[in-house]
């Protein structure tokens, strides 16, 4: 019981994190929307590692130190492209076009 | 002489020594010797101020390439004519999980070819000796692991060793037209990569498919020519390997990369170039291998068709080519015409013939790209305008020309007129048409080696430039001396070199014509004769 | 093999002198690595030296040391190969009756499979026959060249060639196989190419050399089909096996064989439609047109049919045509030689026109009246060559030092009147002009006879004359080729006529200041001419016809028969005509030839202007003057549309363009990829992403559903 409501759980969190990375346009949104993301994934993780042992733990630890890494990255860049272009829209940023 | 080589029990590891060594060779020059080399050196020659510090690259390459020769030859006196089937074998697992084994051996078709690579690399090493001044490691160190390739090939009988020797030629030589070529060498470098891959893709996935038929046991050739096979699946299989080989040797409508690659590539890269692995390939695995699929009636009009277009349109336009290079490289799109006839054929005069052509190519185009090569040393361009009454500043250049370009268009005397001459008697019995057709050649031959000639050695000495220009001496004159050599002795006694190909060739039509045919060699078939009806009744000659 | 076959029936030659054949063609052979060795070694000493001035002064120094050797090596080989033939011959003459050829075999060749082919020579007596012409026509010519060639700077690469060309032609005449057979006959095409090229500074002398090249390769392509056919029909390929192989193979086989066979033939004794090459060849130096273009290797065709006689005998209809054609070359080639002004140009019309009656003979079965021919012609033709030769030299020298260099030393318009000066050479010329005009009792006379006479004799009861040509009846065809005989006969009388008047008769035209450098040629040059004069004075006695028993009759016919007999008289049968009939043949032939000779003599008369003031020609021999602008068309209708073909269609049409394929197929699919790619949102990172979510999304359905 416990485990299908977890899971459930972690579904929404997940599609939550997924919408709100195909519709909002801000950075920085989308970089909270990211990490709601991973941490569905992190929840679905140490609910699994209740039934199949210490895997799961180790999978979450190492989800967190890269989804700090990235935050670390990506709020560089995020920082960077704010200096540059004095906004964080995504919607004006088509650079991989030219 | 092949007692004493028995006695030292060579023969159980000259094939993989021949096959390794180029490759120790070419980690050991990289190792040694160094890129970088003394400004100002190269200007002024020399193989002593060279030596400072560490091996010359070129010195020790050419070394191990001499090593190769003397193996080479000791491979060849070790080889028993009257033998069939494999000789000087040598057979160790590789990868026991899919049977893949590395097993390398020769016969009466492969032994000249791997001789003569191992013969030729020297001598194109030695007669280019001045014309590579960049980054001679590198360049000595590929040469080496292309040599590697070109043995594998020749004797791999196993068809993953095989591709990958297969491959392993063709990175080498990438980087020698990419690295040491003319302007245009990196266009022509990918041309002649990428058509080689797709060809090369398309034959490792039948070899995949060759084997999953087999049972999945086995890469080894012998195994494979036991599958029996549907002629569907034969045609479909025989049709990949056959533009894999048609690609790599320049078949008509595959052509259009050689001339560039041949022209933008350094000498010695134009040589290699010429050497016909693809068409050796086609009759070591394909047509033995496809057996049906080869004597498909639609197959067979399809290449022989292909194979007189090649020769009559190589040499057409052969005959209007503005450099001597392009000229020589269409001349070899004409004799790849001759060498399909001769395969496709399938007689035993025909498929003697045809790997005679495949020897002499190596022989006389080699040294006609040598001699281009030696042009433009001299002159800095091959361009036949830019010369005329060659023969008098250089008489030794205009002789070694003269005679590589006659054994081009098959004179009687030289190498070229034997090859052309049994493929061309073997085709008549079987394929007369095509035979008549392909004879044509002959003629065409000779007006683009005559105007070649004519353009460049005589009528006036117009450019003052060209007057001062150096004959052959020394090094390249006794390089050249080598392969004048070569072309009489091929010519006037080609029987050492036809007694060994023998009973491989008829085993080799033996086995795609089936035992029937084999038997009706022995008494001359019926000819074909025009506007005649019926057979004419041979009479009883004992051949 | 054919070793066991020999040892089995013995040969009355066996341990004679006949043994030492082989060195009748090794001998020439070394003559040429000899002089060879002697152009190329100074070189290879001299590869330092930077400017060409400097290389070729220490070369042409080096060589004139050697100059001596050369001129010993040079004929010497041709001298010890002339006495060995004439010890082989004299050898056959006494082992009597021989009906087998003596064959010997001395190394395997090109053995595959069943295709056997050996290293061989079969002596027999046609072979025998040429061996003497080639080396005994060959040393005087040699000989006349040390004089003619004395001042070139290519003294020793001269001789070289010429001995090349010496063994190559041996080769042909007394290889024991159509293999080694064509070893000789492209060896003689390649001495020919290079000693027409011989001043190659000349672009016009090395394009002729190139054209004599290719235009033989055409008949070399007959050639080597024939051989494939016989082979594929026979097994063999020696003369003797494939020969014997014939024996029960379809009419079919014999006439394709034929047909290919004198395809060859064509090319290299310059019929028609193939003779173009022979008039460019005469750029040349003389005595390579007298040894070659006109006494040896145009021959070759004429000794090939004799050689293959049963593949011809079986095919009647191949040797109507073949006589046809010969006839037709005749002709043709005559009417040409009547408006040359260069004296070689007459001569290579005339080669040309003497060829097509040996083909005519051959055609018709008569091999040994073709062959008569072929060895009379080599001694009047050789000796007229020579004879212009000396008289080129002489012009030559003439206006050399009248400082003249740029007058015409060949043009007839520019001689006149040379009797005067050059005494002997007139002298031999009109000996030789008598014959090849057929006046009695000059050795043309007997041969062009002989083959007139047995073209009429067969024309009636013959195998021949009942078989047919394209619908033609052999008898019709025969009279026909009987009837162009005269009419070139005729002709022939007339230009031979006109030339040496020209030259020798009337005013001298040289001008005045040249005129006094005008002298006879050096005895070197003319001891030979003399020898060929005195031939060509006795040459008839070698086959005299009944009607005119001056001596032993038929001996060169009944030399040949065991050759050639079988052959001719399945052909031709053993007809003879009644006396009073020969006899008006024999009267007709030589009414003829007076009357061409009176014809000549009564136009050209007159004297005539120089070539610098003369009038230009018009119509009917304006187009005579052109040999009928062949040349012109074929360059127009075939050499520069396949030029044209190959570089517009071939290379830049279809070659490029699959070249260009390749490539934009290549950008095309980048566009497609690029265009794809746009369709997808092209830079906007939000519609990836819906993209990916979309994807995952059908993934995962496909693998739920599933």
């Amino acid at each position: 019981m416990m485990l299908a409501d977890a899971l459930i759980v972690s579904a929404i969190l997940f599609s939550i994190g997924v919408v709100g990375v195909l519709t909002r346009r801000n950075a920085i949104i989308l970089f909270m929307c990211v990490e709601l993301m991973l941490n569905a994934v992190n929840l679905s993780f140490v609910v699994f590692a209740k039934m199949h042992g210490v895997g799961g733990h180790v999978f979450v630890i190492m989800v967190m130190t890269i989804a700090a890494a990235e935050a670390a990255v990506g709020l560089a860049i995020v920082i960077s492209v704010f200096r540059h272009f004095g906004a964080v829209d995504l919607q004006n940023l088509k650079l991989l076009r030219r | 002489m092949r007692d004493s080589l028995i006695a030292l029990d060579m023969a159980p590891w000259i094939l993989p020594v021949l096959v390794l060594w180029p490759l120790v060779g070419a980690a050991l020059v990289r190792v040694l010797t160094s890129d970088r080399i003394t400004p100002g050196v190269i200007d002024s020659m020399p193989t002593d101020a060279l030596g400072r510090g560490g091996p010359d690259a070129r010195t020790l390459t050419l070394g191990v390439l001499v090593v190769e020769a003397v193996l080479g030859v000791c491979a060849w006196i070790l080889f028993d004519p009257d033998t069939a089937g494999w000789q000087l074998r040598a057979d160790w697992t590789w990868l026991p999980d899919i049977g893949a084994r590395i097993s390398v051996g020769v016969d009466g078709v492969s032994l000249p070819m791997l001789v003569l690579t191992t013969l030729l690399m020297p001598l194109a090493l030695l007669a280019t000796w001045n014309q590579i001044t960049t980054r001679m490691s590198s360049y000595g160190s590929l040469l080496l692991a292309l040599t590697s390739g070109l043995v594998g090939v020749f004797a791999a009988l196993d068809l993953l060793l095989f591709y990958l020797a297969w491959e392993l030629m063709l990175i080498p030589m990438y980087f020698i037209i990419g690295i040491w070529g003319a302007a245009g060498r990196t266009r022509a470098a990918m041309k002649y990569v990428m058509l080689t891959m797709f060809g090369s893709l398309l034959m490792l996935a039948a070899i995949a498919a060759l084997y999953v038929l087999g049972g999945s046991t086995s890469f080894h050739l012998d195994d494979l020519l036991r599958v029996s096979m549907s002629l569907d699946t034969q045609l479909w299989l025989f049709g990949a390997f056959f533009l894999a080989f048609a690609i790599k040797s320049a078949l008509v409508p595959f052509h259009t990369w050689l001339p560039d690659a041949q022209f933008e590539a350094p000498v010695i890269g134009a040589v290699i170039l010429g050497l016909k692995v693809g068409t050796y390939a086609l009759l070591r695995f394909a047509i033995p291998l496809f057996p049906a699929a080869v004597m498909h009636d639609t197959v067979r009009s399809v290449v022989l068709v292909l194979s007189v277009i090649a020769i009559v349109w190589g040499a057409l336009v052969a005959v209007v080519q503005p450099d001597l290079r392009r000229v020589l490289s269409y001349s070899s799109i004409s004799h790849l015409g001759f060498i399909m006839l001769g395969c496709f054929a399938l007689t035993q005069q025909s498929v003697e013939g045809a790997v005679m052509i495949m020897v002499n190519h190596g022989i006389t185009t080699s040294a006609l790209f040598l001699l281009a090569g030696f042009l433009r040393e001299r002159s800095g361009t091959d361009r036949l305008d830019a010369f005329g009454g060659l023969a008098r500043v250089v008489p030794l250049f205009a002789v070694m020309l003269t005679l590589s370009m006659l054994s081009t268009i098959g004179l009687p005397g030289t190498n070229g007129f034997i090859g052309e001459f049994l493929v061309l008697i073997g085709t008549y019995r079987t394929e007369p048409v095509a035979a008549i057709f392909a004879t044509s050649g002959v003629v065409f031959a000779s007006v683009y080696a005559l105007r070649a000639v004519q353009r460049l050695l005589f009528s006036t000495l117009d450019t003052k430039a060209n007057g001062g220009m150096r004959d052959l001496h020394g090094r390249q004159l006794a390089v050249m001396g080598v392969f004048a050599v070569a072309m009489l002795w091929l010519g006037l006694a080609p029987q050492p070199f036809l007694r060994r190909m023998e009973l491989a060739s008829g085993a080799l039509v033996e086995r795609v014509r089936g035992a029937e045919y084999a038997k009706t060699q022995v008494q001359p078939s019926g000819a074909v004769v025009i506007g005649a009806a019926g057979p004419s009744t041979a009479a009883g000659v004992t051949p | 093999m054919s070793a066991v076959r020999q040892a089995v029936t013995s040969h009355p030659l066996d341990g004679s002198i006949a043994e030492w054949v082989w060195l009748i063609p090794l001998l020439p052979l070394l003559g040429a690595l000899i002089n060879g060795a002697l152009v190329l070694w100074p070189r290879l000493s001299r590869g330092a030296d930077h400017s060409l001035e400097a290389r070729e002064a220490g070369a042409a120094s080096s060589l004139a040391g050697t100059r001596w050797l050369t001129t010993i090596v040079g004929p010497g080989v041709l001298l010890l190969t002339f006495a060995l033939a004439v010890a082989i011959f004299l050898a056959m003459r006494g082992a009597g009756e021989m009906l087998t050829p003596f064959i010997r075999t001395y190394a395997s060749w090109m053995p595959a499979g069943s295709l056997v082919i050996d290293w061989g020579i079969q002596l027999d007596q046609l072979s025998m026959l040429m061996t003497l012409v080639i080396t005994g026509v060959g040393l005087l010519i040699h000989v006349f060249s040390v004089g003619y060639m004395a001042t070139d700077g290519g003294f020793a690469r001269y001789f070289a060639y010429l001995n090349l060309f010496v063994c190559a032609m041996l080769v042909l005449v007394l290889g024991s196989s159509y293999a080694v057979m064509f070893v000789g006959w492209e060896g003689v095409g390649l001495a020919s190419y290079l000693l027409i090229g011989f001043w190659f500074s000349e672009k016009a002398n090395a394009d002729a050399g190139k054209k004599a090249f290719i235009v033989n390769r055409i008949g070399d392509f007959g050639l080597l089909v024939a051989m494939f056919l016989l082979f594929s029909t026979t097994g063999a390929l020696d003369f003797v096996g494939a020969h014997a192989g014939l024996a029960g193979a379809s009419p079919a086989v014999f006439t394709t064989v034929a047909l290919f066979l004198f395809l060859g033939c064509a090319g290299k004794s310059a019929q028609l439609p193939l003779y173009i090459w022979l008039p460019d060849a005469m750029a040349g130096p003389t005595p390579v047109s007298a040894l070659i273009h006109a006494a040896t290797m145009v021959t070759a065709g004429v000794y090939l049919i004799a050689r293959a006689a049963t593949v011809f005998a079986g095919a009647p209809a191949v040797s109507l045509f073949v006589a046809l054609i010969g006839a037709a070359t005749a002709l043709f080639a005559a009417t040409i030689a009547l408006r040359q002004w260069d004296i070689k140009k007459v001569l290579a019309y005339s080669t040309i026109s003497q060829l097509g009656y040996m083909f005519v003979a051959v055609g018709t079965g008569a091999y040994a009246a073709g062959v008569f021919h072929l060895v009379t012609h080599a001694f009047f033709k050789a000796l007229l060559f020579l004879g212009a030769g000396a008289v080129i030299h002489a012009m030559h020298g003439a206006y050399h030092h009248s400082h003249q260099p740029d007058q015409d030393a060949q043009d007839l318009r520019n001689m006149g009147g040379l009797r005067k000066y050059l005494p002997v050479t007139s002298a031999t010329m009109w000996i030789a002009t008598l014959a090849i005009a057929g006046v009695p009792p000059l050795a043309g006379f007997f041969s062009k006879d002989e083959i007139l006479t047995s073209v009429f004799t067969r024309a009636q009861g013959s195998t021949l004359a009942s078989a047919s040509l394209l619908g033609l009846p052999g008898s019709t065809v025969l009279y026909l080729i009987y009837g162009v005989g005269i009419v070139t006969a005729l002709l022939t009388a007339v230009y031979m006529t006109r030339m040496m008047l020209l030259a020798f008769g009337g005013l001298n035209r040289t001008g005045e200041r040249a005129s006094a450098g005008l002298h006879d040629a050096p005895a070197i040059m003319l001891v030979p001419m003399v020898v060929l004069a005195l031939l060509t004075l006795g040459g008839g006695w070698l086959n005299l016809p009944e009607l005119i028993p001056l001596g032993p009759l038929h001996l060169l016919s009944s030399w040949l028969d065991p050759v050639s007999g079988e052959a001719s008289r399945a052909l031709g049968g053993s007809l003879h005509l009644d006396h009073s009939t020969e006899l008006v043949l024999v009267g007709t032939a030589v009414a003829v030839a007076l009357l061409g000779i009176a014809i000549a003599v009564m136009k050209y008369r007159s004297p005539i202007s120089n070539k610098d003031k003369a009038v230009p020609d018009a119509g009917v021999a304006a187009l005579l003057a052109d040999a009928y602008r062949v040349d012109e068309g074929l360059d127009r209708t075939v050499v520069r549309p396949v030029y044209a073909f190959s570089t517009r269609v071939l290379w830049q049409g279809i070659d490029q363009n699959i070249d260009r394929a390749f490539v934009s197929g290549g950008r095309l699919l980048s566009r497609v990829a690029g265009q794809a790619h746009d369709a997808l949102g092209g830079g906007d990172v939000g519609r990836y992403a819906w993209v990916i979510a979309l994807g995952v999304l059908a993934v995962l359905a496909a693998f739920t559903v599933r």
